[in-house]
């Protein structure tokens, strides 16, 4: 088993809670309990382990399933996350952010190895300048924005699924970090491991494929060409 | 875009920090103020920011909505299995380690040869390494 140590975080700082539910939040509070990583057994850390990270279990799978866009891949990919996790788990510094800290193997693994078995292609430089031609039209148009908005919210999760899906994997990837996982700018730069004006503007040019592509499914769908009344 | 008032931080700046704003990336106090200070008394540009976080917001809920997956049962099952197996697998390594004290010795030779009138002087060196359990 390949294990890429030097790919570890080192300097996320601690910011979790919050938003936890109830049961990962007592999980998160229990992480804070001082831990001696140099006496500590393995018995122990495998304990400390399942206590404190397999709570990210679900969270890590839908990330994987937007990376990896197949179950069977995303399966494999979260494995592979923990096992790199767990052994190298005594490295990693308790009561620092141990969730930025998992996604950052997640997301290093699917670059390393899933993205090149994958070989995903590129998105082609044409179609990107489309987008960018319907996104300026989409902002003369008389359709006030909010209105616009409205229409998105019938679209089922399988078309919002789908348009994620469909764009380009760097904008994908910030988007979800930012927008689902609620990560910072900091956070996300050192999971992907850009500059965070890189990760600005992946956000920022994700966001707006990712509400035109939304636009367009609602528009095929027939919602919003007249108010249904 | 501008209400024509006197504003202490011009509107550019504030269209250009909206991203930063939204996502509550401004982390000087003084910067933060100075825009919520221009959102209050600049309307259009207070209506550009009130329209694009509810852009932001919509697009967020239709993200949480629809991204929420939960592990297959089979996943949680094969991540116990393996993290008992890597835990196996270091214990064994652990206890295969040798405890106790280790000594160093290292032993040298000097071997002199002549041949045909032709002195050769052979060295050698080996370093012995003793371990002594705990009892």
């Amino acid at each position: 088993m390949a294990v890429a140590l030097m790919l570890m975080p080192t300097e996320i700082t601690p910011e979790l809670s919050s938003e936890l539910p109830a049961e990962l939040e007592l999980a998160a509070s229990k992480s804070l309990l001082p831990v001696n990583r140099e006496t500590e057994s393995i018995s122990e850390r495998k304990a400390r382990f399942e206590r404190d990270a397999l709570v990210f279990t679900s969270p890590l799978y839908a990330a994987a399933l937007r990376y990896t866009k197949n179950p069977h891949d995303a399966q494999d990919l979260v494995q592979d996350t923990f096992a790199k996790a767990f052994t190298s788990f005594h490295q990693f510094e308790p009561g620092t952010n141990l969730k930025a800290w998992l996604y950052r193997i997640l997301t290093t693994t699917f670059i390393n190895s899933y993205r090149k078995a994958q070989r995903q292609p590129l998105i082609a430089s044409g179609e990107l300048e489309d987008w960018q031609i319907f996104d300026s039209a989409s902002h003369t148009s008389d359709q006030g924005k909010s209105a616009e908005d409205e229409v998105l919210e019938n679209l089922a999760d399988g078309d919002i699924k789908d348009a994620l899906a469909a764009m380009p994997e760097e904008f994908r990837m910030a988007v979800y970090l930012a927008d689902v996982e609620g990560f910072s700018y900091k956070e996300i730069a050192e999971i992907v491991n850009v500059p965070t004006g890189t990760v600005m503007s992946r956000l920022h040019r994700g966001r707006k494929l990712l509400r035109e592509s939304l636009a367009d499914y609602a528009r095929e769908r027939g919602f919003g060409k007249e108010p249904a009344l | 875009m501008s209400c024509g008032g006197p504003h202490q931080t011009p509107c550019e700046e504030i269209m250009a920090a909206m991203l930063l704003f939204l996502d509550n990336e401004i982390a000087d106090g003084n910067q933060l103020q100075a825009v919520k200070v221009h959102l209050q008394e600049c309307p259009p540009c207070e209506g550009v920011i009130a329209n694009e976080r509810a852009g932001l917001e919509l697009l967020q809920s239709l993200l949480n909505r629809s991204c929420c997956e939960t592990a297959p049962e089979e996943l949680f099952a094969k991540i116990f299995d393996q993290t008992q197996m890597l835990a196996d697998q270091m214990i064994a390594m652990h206890n295969s380690q040798f405890i106790g004290q280790t000594q160093f010795f290292a032993e040298y030779s000097r071997t002199e040869i002549t041949v045909d009138g032709v002195t050769q002087i052979i060295e050698t060196s080996h370093e012995i390494r003793r371990d002594f359990p705990i009892e």
